[in-house]
């Protein structure tokens, strides 16, 4: 599985450039920071590689990839549901019994900090949890290419320290994975860096 | 996805309240008792004006054709399917004299034995006469009998309503004697139910053969309620025909409703790959549980009033509460499956894209 980035550009509608000439290989295993101040084009980028957007310029070649996932800066789940059913959902929607989901869920769950509150509703969890589980279930339902977008922009320090340590943990064999931020702080969670004011225009 | 895993979820739905299931179960519940309850109100309405119009003579036809009717074929006519009672009476110019007051005499007219069926009298004493309610209260004596000057006292063999409620009033103060049918008559009566011009029509038999053409006429005992009523028609074309179809289309509505307010959560439980299918299956389970449950509640209800009121027409419950509720019921099925068609997995992306 590989994803490659070569001369890539782009530009909405009529509007200037983001960025132009984005060259960066992504592999499995590897964690990604795409860096940059806020408008500078990182969900840009990422909805390129996810393929969802095509790029103005350069090409984007993705090989083996057939499961995206994505997760967003607003954690959102079942409120009244337990965190681990959200974690057991995508395994058990492949196929197998509901008790081999849970054991599975549960190493996932113990690997994000959250064997605590798996039993715990959804709404009770704190930012940095939901954070988590949101990155838990993504990672249980064992994507090709994980997105992560902003993933601390709204949690408070302590609680972005708690995300930024389970995407350093994160080593996943079949995944390649790209987080967008401007925290310095999930950056050097990362294993390398696209930063996307090396490529911003002036024009 | 396995089923078992699909139920499991769906029951998770339902026992942690992410389902919202006795909210639904409630909004279904009032409307559906609303619709049924109106409808059933309705129908009750309309059967009291039916049995009405059974009771105060609107469906009993009077065959006049003075001295041409014959008594034996006009006691016949009760024979007929659709004709409940008939007789023949004769209006002649005989009276009695009361010998307890010093009024005028009382007329009295002759009439079949199958006239006096169709009169629903009370029985008094054996043999002679027939009395309206009225003259019974003021001629009738402890005894049960009435005294005539001519043949001193003689008895009342039954005492008949005869309320002034728009029918012909002649009966209420007229004593009637109850005499054999093998002779000619002046009129003949005949309680058709349900209401029917053909059994009218069929009235003609009674006639004697050397009728004059034209001479005979046909009246409803009763011209204020009107000259014919279809109850099957009355009932089809009530007010409230239209309500279990608007009910069901709430039913979708909330049925709708009930998934279109969870869209994010759809979104992202396709998102982690459970396949459409599964969570149609999934969302049909929650949407059956709280809407039968309001419908077996519905029932329950409709059953106990029901119960209570008679209801004229043997279909008439079944009219309000059959077909309605498993319509609604599908209806709901329908406008959940719908609210899932409506959701798309980019709904999420969309979704967190605008925030
Ligand atoms: N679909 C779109 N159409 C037009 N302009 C867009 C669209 N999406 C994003 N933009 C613009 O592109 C710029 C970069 O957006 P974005 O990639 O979201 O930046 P970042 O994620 O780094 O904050 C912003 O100015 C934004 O308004
Ligand atoms: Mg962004």
């Amino acid at each position: 599985m590989r994803l490659r980035l070569e001369g890539v550009g782009h530009c909405f509608a009529d509007a200037q450039w983001l960025f132009r000439g984005v060259t960066a290989d992504f592999e499995t295993g590897t964690t990604t920071a795409v860096t940059g101040p806020s408008g500078s084009g990182k969900s840009t980028l990422l909805a390129l590689m996810a393929g969802s957007l095509y790029a103005a310029e350069g090409t984007v070649a993705r090989q083996g990839i057939e499961r995206t996932q994505w997760v967003f800066q607003n954690p959102f789940g079942v409120a009244r549901r337990a965190a681990i059913d959200h974690v057991v959902l995508p395994i058990m929607a492949v196929g197998g019994s509901r008790d081999q989901a849970t054991d599975q869920a549960m190493v996932l769950m113990e690997q994000f900090g959250l064997a605590s509150v798996a039993a715990r509703p959804f709404a009770q969890l704190s930012g940095g949890e939901a954070q988590r589980l949101m990155l838990a279930r993504a990672v249980a339902s064992q994507p090709h290419l994980l997105l992560v977008d902003e993933p601390t922009a709204q949690l408070d320090h302590q609680a972005a320290v708690t995300v930024a340590e389970a995407l350093s943990s994160l080593s996943l064999k079949g995944t390649i994975v790209a987080v967008a931020t401007h925290d310095p702080l999930t950056r050097d969670a990362c294993q390398s860096i696209v930063d996307l004011t090396r490529y911003a225009t002036e024009d | 996805m396995w089923i078992r895993n699909i139920l499991g979820e769906a029951l998770r739905n339902l026992a942690s309240g992410t389902a919202h299931a006795l909210w639904f179960a409630s909004a279904w519940l009032v409307i559906m008792g609303g619709v049924c309850g109106l409808d059933l109100w309705e129908l009750l309405a309309l059967s009291g004006q039916v049995t009405d119009f059974h009771d105060r003579g609107g469906s009993t036809m009077v065959l006049t054709a003075p001295g041409h009717v014959d008594g034996v074929a006009c006691d016949e006519l009760a024979g007929i399917t659709g004709i409940e009672a008939a007789g023949a009476i004769r209006v002649n110019d005989q009276r009695v004299d009361i010998s307890t007051t010093p009024r005028s005499p009382l007329p009295i007219s002759e009439i079949t034995a199958g006239f006096a069926r169709l009169l629903d009298f009370r029985e008094g004493g054996p043999g002679g006469l027939l009395a309206s309610a009225s003259l019974a209260d003021h001629y009738l004596d402890s005894r049960g009998t009435i005294s005539t000057r001519a043949s001193g006292a003689t008895s009342v063999a039954g005492v008949f309503s005869w309320p002034d409620d728009g029918r012909a009033q002649g009966l209420a103060y007229t004593l009637l004697s109850v005499t054999p049918a093998n002779r000619n008559f002046d009129e003949c009566w005949a309680r058709i139910w349900p209401p029917s011009t053909g059994n009218s029509d069929l009235m003609g038999v009674a006639l004697a053969g050397d009728t004059p053409p034209g001479e005979a006429q046909v009246t409803p005992l009763n011209t204020t309620m009107g000259s014919t009523l279809d109850p099957t028609a009355l009932f089809a074309n009530r007010r409230t025909q239209w309500l279990p179809i608007a009910g069901a289309a709430a039913c979708s509505g909330i049925g709708f409703l009930a998934v279109w307010l969870r869209r994010l959560e759809c979104a992202a439980t396709l998102d982690s790959g459970v396949p459409r299918l599964a969570l149609s299956i999934q969302l049909f389970v929650e949407t059956a549980w709280w809407s039968t449950l309001g419908c077996v509640i519905v029932s329950g209800l409709l059953v106990i009033t029901g119960a209570q009121f008679e209801v004229t027409r043997p279909d008439g419950f079944a009219l309000a509460a059959g077909w309605p509720l498993g319509f609604a019921l599908l209806m709901t099925w329908g406008g959940a499956q719908a609210g899932l068609a409506c959701i798309q997995r980019r709904a999420l992306m969309v979704y967190f894209k605008h925030r």
